[in-house]
């Protein structure tokens, strides 16, 4: 019995087909369906005006508030700002700030005089920069896509004894450009 | 005069509303664009029509400010806008935007931005600059904050290409080596490259690439990038040595010699 098992086996390897009988087998062709997608380019960026938890404040848009009440000096803007930057692409991102200018007289606070510090998410704070006259200050920049980027600004203002009491309006500008 | 139920369903659906509308009545702006980068490549005298779709991502809206600016970068690779037609690669005589240059998205809008390309025939060189959008702060508050983003261009007629990098090399007071690439020819490269340190007797001592921290430079025409090459290790004493300096253009995998510059310089 044995013997004639040993002898079964190489006999059935030598047919590829059944033996003992006829079997066909039919490929049945069912509906295909292709699944396409495209992945377009794209930045997408946010800026929020942040109470200190870093949490979103309602209001029309972000407006930085500087109370300077106590003379010359350095003042903290009192509510941070909050940046992200969505992208798939490569990307830089700046930051620029115009003069603050007087409402009522011609008087100037020059861009010099307003520093920025950049903590990113998860890392330690970072420290103030100032920002140059009509120059932009590069806070962030990545040679790879598919980033994430979140960021708290934090602002603050110097301001002497030559400068006037009154209000001045002034204006940050975060540019986001592809890098290239 | 509804019933208390009633009350109880607007409350909910009011919340809810509110909860799903993200961003909404925040003190937040936020601005889309795709694409942010469009490289085209096209004859001179053939019409051309491009979208870009910005988009309001904030829960109010917002007024935006659409120009096109030209563009250079700092030898450093930062993307600086110039003023359109300053450039002397300017877009201006190849681009008309043909929207409105300000407008207002709601939110959640999407709004496409067309531009008309069209290259004349005396136009051979690339063409570099940018579709900017602004939003343009409302309120008159003590510091207003504004996004700028939008879409770079690099506008290619089909021309003879002249490709070539002038380098210059020197030692940084650190003794690092600091190199400067030009871009001699017509359009943009993107480059990389290898420094070789070798004795007076033609032994290769070190062999550095460039850039280290990225896959590739891009100069446009006319522009410079300064780059400094970064000693891993002091591999050899001080002394005498030549610097061979080679630059290849990257294209599609393709390594082709662009140029190269072969020095005396005391180092490290």
């Amino acid at each position: 019995m044995r013997r004639f098992g040993i002898l079964l086996v190489p006999v059935l390897l030598l047919f590829p087909f059944p033996v003992f009988g006829e079997t066909t087998w039919e490929v049945l062709q069912g509906p295909t369906i292709r699944v396409e997608a495209t992945i377009h380019p794209y930045v997408n960026v946010t800026v929020n005006l942040a109470d200190e938890k870093g949490q979103a404040l309602p209001g029309r848009e972000p407006v930085v508030v500087f109370d300077c009440d106590r003379g010359p000096g350095t003042y903290r803007a009192k509510n941070p700002l909050v940046l992200s930057v969505v992208t798939n692409t490569p990307l830089q991102v700046f930051a620029e700030a115009r003069p603050l200018q007087g409402k009522e007289k011609a008087t100037v606070i020059p861009p010099e005089r307003l520093a920025i510090a950049i903590t990113e998410q998860g890392k330690e704070a970072g420290n103030f920069v100032r920002f140059l006259n009509g120059k932009k200050l590069l806070l962030f920049e990545t040679s790879a896509g598919g980033i994430a980027y979140t960021a708290r600004c934090d602002l603050q203002l110097e301001i002497t004894h030559e400068d006037r009491a009154g209000e001045y309006a002034g204006t940050i500008v975060v540019e986001v450009f592809y890098r290239p | 005069m509804p019933g208390p139920s009633l009350w109880k369903c607007f409350i909910v659906l009011e919340v809810t509303f509110f909860l799903l509308l993200p961003g909404y009545a925040l003190g937040s702006i936020a601005l889309g664009v795709s694409p942010p980068f469009l490289e085209v490549q096209m004859g001179s005298g053939v019409n051309r029509r491009v979208a870009i779709e910005v988009t309001n991502a904030a829960g109010v809206a917002v007024t935006v400010r659409c120009f096109l600016a030209d563009l250079t970068l700092s030898p450093q690779g930062e993307v600086l806008l110039l003023p359109e037609g300053s450039s002397p690669l300017s877009l201006s005589p190849c681009v008309v935007l043909q929207d409105a240059r300000v407008f207002t998205l709601e939110p959640g809008e999407r709004r496409k931005v067309f531009l008309r390309l069209k290259i004349p025939p005396d136009v051979r060189e690339g063409r570099y600059g940018a579709v900017v959008f602004e939003t343009v702060p409302e309120g008159s508050g003590e510091v207003a904050v504004s996004i700028r983003t939008g879409a770079l261009l690099f506008l290619l007629p089909r021309i003879r290409k002249t490709e070539r990098i002038s380098v210059t090399v020197k030692r940084d007071d650190e003794g690092s080596l600091w190199l400067s690439l030009e871009n001699a020819g017509n359009v943009h490269v993107r480059v990389r490259g290898e420094v070789l340190v070798r004795t007076r007797e033609g032994k290769l001592l070190h062999r550095a690439v460039f850039p280290q921290n990225e896959k590739n430079l891009l100069i446009l025409p006319g522009g410079v990038r300064e780059i400094t090459v970064e000693w891993e290790k002091r591999p050899f004493p001080p002394g005498e040595y030549e610097v061979e300096v080679r630059v290849f253009g990257e294209d599609r995998r393709r390594l082709r010699p662009l140029g190269a510059l072969r020095v005396f310089l005391a180092l490290p």
